[in-house]
């Protein structure tokens, strides 16, 4: 904000030195008109003194006192006069006048003009044809009382106007510049409110854009993800129905079945970015996640990209750790993308206290503790328009074919759908930094084993059960595996604190439906999840269960992990 | 005019019976008088200063006494007793009775000669003594003064008892 400089305005300053100047005048003039009317005075009183003189000789010289007196008494008329004296040759006192206790000297004083207390004394010669015969004194009052009066009067109203002159003026000036300083602040709050409001719109909109985007994909992904699983399904039905035939037809079973393999795969990333993906919140630190990532990494972004690991961070966060395992990786080839002719990557993981949000994350902010983990590399960078644009799905600056443009998309729905933020940065040229949010979890570090309750899974496929305990058991949980319905019961009897049980449900000796009859019997509050390849509505002994979840065959052990984590927290 | 003139005459024929000392004292302030016209009339240049007496002189001494040390500008005054009208003299005090003193008027008119006439003589000259309330005052014929080719100064006419002035008949 400008600041107006505090203190007099140029033109209030001049307007104050002039009053002061025109005191000052005033004073000067007073004192000059004071000695200017004294010199004046004394001026008409010896010219009034020379004139009597003159006509007054003949009346000394023939000392006629009343023709003297007659001449004398005619200046008697001017109050100024307090006294006029006619002297003759000898220095008696011919004739003359005085008032107001003056008293006339009986004997003429010398010519000259003398000063006395008030009053001065002018006495001139009376001189007819150069020779004198007389003289003339008058006494004059240096100045008149009234007159006096008057002058301290326009001297005191002079001083009272330029007092009150500049008393105004400081005044107004005060007024004007608090003034000036209240509008100044005004408009300064006016346009941080107009630049809050312009970020607050966009931020609605673009809010709105990724809600509506998301609802959208979202609930396309949905049901093609209900297709993939019907034609995976037929698939599997045409391969068993073709038995012995099914040598010949096997290549193309493949090919469709990997096809639909990756069309799921597609439709969970549009999940993902909808934030619909189920979720498998686990305790981890961002630093051991990449740590154990950085071969895998190094291996992605091949030999011309340098590696940076600064690990720093120490904090623990609550997310699903394989999807932010793919989020990192995923971060990491759009960086590789980014730096085509080989640069720098630097993957580094902090602690941050943040108390407003970043200036790139629109919305709503929660201040508090985080973990930041950020991507950067020393690429090509992002015009500003590209950046925000940047997690728009299917928005993408790669080649037609080389980018889903769900990357981005994908990564922002996780971060949000796990309450975090994702902060881009980017100038073209200047490379692009991209860095996660994750609120801090207070509780432990990395996989503690925690107080949720255990999982029972029973699964005949060794295989699929042995890669199901992993994952599970990687999730966080802990699990107790069963070959079969009978060995699952035991183990249910034997460890009350079983809260789930996962179960297929075609199974030797005793299958899915029988081992949740038997199992609701031992604990009747236990919750239950179904794996079947079938779509067939369960029996309603097995529908009592207080909470029952079906998990349709194929699926990806995510969605078990997620689906059983859901259903224990 | 005349009645002042008239009046005037009337009391100085009462003070003419006073003693001897009042009649020392009024010639001795007359005497006066003639030097201190002095400083007030304009002569047309002439080499000296005279006051000439005609006729009998009545100061008795007093006149050559006032004139003494008196300056007509930067001229001694010098008093000479005369048996003719001179019109070498600047003041001529008419020391004669009224006949002789219309001839003497009648000699000098015209004449830069200011002639003063006493109290006492019917005839007036430019200048002529009054006495008025037991005072010795003067009347001035300043018309006379003008053909005489004379200036007397307004300050005089202004002390003077009665002005006769010029222009007037």
């Amino acid at each position: 904000m400008r600041r107006r400089r505090q203190g007099w305005n140029p033109s209030v300053f001049g307007a104050l030195v002039a009053a002061a100047m025109l005191l000052a005048a005033g004073v000067l003039m007073a004192v000059y008109e004071e000695q200017l009317y004294s010199a004046q005075q004394i001026k008409s009183v010896r010219e009034q003194a020379q004139i009597l003189a003159a006509s007054v000789t003949a009346a000394i010289v023939f000392d006629d006192r009343r023709a003297a007196q007659e001449y004398v008494d005619a200046l008697a008329a001017n109050p100024e006069l307090q006294a006029g004296g006619v002297y003759d040759g000898k220095g008696r006192l011919l004739a003359g006048f005085s008032r107001g206790g003056a008293r006339l000297p009986p004997v003429a004083g010398g010519e000259g003009t003398r000063f006395g207390d008030g009053f001065v004394d002018i006495t001139v010669p009376a001189s007819q044809s150069r020779a004198q015969v007389g003289s003339v004194m008058l006494r004059s009052v240096t100045e008149p009382v009234e007159r006096r009066y008057a002058r301290y009067g326009g001297l005191i109203l002079l001083v009272t106007m330029g007092a009150l002159v500049i008393a105004v003026l400081s005044f107004s000036q005060a007024a004007l510049t608090r003034r000036a300083q209240q509008l100044a602040n005004v408009n300064t709050r006016l346009h941080q409110e107009m630049e809050e409001r312009r970020k607050t719109e966009e931020a609605l909109r673009q809010s709105h854009k990724m809600e509506a985007v998301g609802q959208l994909s979202g609930g396309i992904a949905h049901d093609f993800n209900n297709l993939i699983m019907i034609v995976k399904g037929n698939l599997r039905l045409l391969k068993r129905k073709l038995g012995a035939d099914a040598e010949a037809a096997g290549g193309y079973i493949a090919s469709a079945d990997e096809a639909l393999d990756r069309a799921a795969h597609l439709t969970q990333r549009i999940l993902a970015f909808s934030r619909r993906q189920p979720l498998t919140p686990q305790r981890g630190q961002f630093s051991a996640l990449a740590r154990g990532l950085s071969e895998l990494i190094r291996h992605s972004v091949g030999e011309r990209v340098e590696i940076v690991m600064r690990l720093d961070g120490h904090w623990s966060t609550l997310c699903d750790i394989n999807q932010m395992e793919n989020v990192i990786l995923n971060l990491a080839i759009n960086a590789r993308d980014a730096m085509p002719e080989g640069g720098r990557l630097t993957i580094e993981t902090s602690d941050v206290t943040l108390k407003d949000a970043p200036p790139e994350v629109e919305g709503e902010f929660v201040p508090g503790d985080y973990v930041a983990l950020a991507v950067a590399d020393t690429g090509t960078g992002m015009p500003e328009e590209v950046r925000r644009r940047a997690v728009d799905p299917f928005f993408t600056t790669k080649p037609q074919g080389k980018g889903t443009g769900l990357g981005l998309s994908m990564t922002f729905g996780f971060v949000r759908q796990s309450g975090g933020y994702l902060v881009i940065e980017s100038a073209p040229g200047r490379g692009t930094t991209i860095t996660i949010l994750m609120p801090r979890d207070r509780e432990g570090g990395m996989n503690a084993p925690d107080a949720r309750p255990p999982i029972l899974l029973a699964e005949d496929e060794a295989m699929l059960r042995v890669i199901a305990v992993e994952m599970l058991e990687d999730a966080g949980f802990r699990v107790f595996e069963a070959g079969d319905g009978m060995e699952a019961l035991a183990l249910l009897k034997a460890n009350p604190d079983i809260a789930l049980l996962v179960s297929d449900i075609k199974m030797p000796r005793m299958d899915g439906y029988a081992l949740v009859e038997a199992g609701l019997l031992v604990k009747p509050d236990l919750k239950v999840l179904l794996m079947t390849g079938y779509a067939q509505e369960p029996p309603p002994q097995v529908l009592r269960a207080r909470e029952i979840q079906i998990l349709h065959k194929p699926f990806n052990l995510e969605k078990l992990c997620a689906l059983a984590a859901e259903m224990i927290a | 005019m005349r009645k002042l003139l008239a009046a005037g005459l009337g009391l100085a024929l009462a003070l003419a019976g006073q003693d001897a000392q009042a009649d020392s004292l009024e010639y001795a302030v007359k005497a006066a008088y003639l030097t201190k016209f002095i400083p007030f009339i304009t002569w047309p240049d002439a080499p000296g200063f005279s006051i000439c007496v005609l006729g009998e002189d009545p100061f008795g001494g007093k006149l050559e006494q006032a004139a003494s040390g008196v300056k007509a500008g930067d001229r001694a005054v010098a008093v000479r007793h005369v048996a003719a009208p001179d019109p070498s003299c600047q003041l001529v005090f008419l020391g004669v009775n009224d006949a002789g003193a219309d001839a003497a008027l009648e000699a000098l008119r015209g004449k830069p000669v200011v002639t003063v006439t006493d109290s006492d003589v019917r005839v007036h000259g430019v200048i002529s003594f009054v006495i008025v309330d037991n005072h010795v005052r003067f009347d001035i014929d300043d018309a006379a003064a003008a053909q005489n080719g004379i200036s007397i100064s307004s300050k005089l006419l202004g002390l003077a008892h009665a002005v006769k002035q010029r222009g007037q008949p």
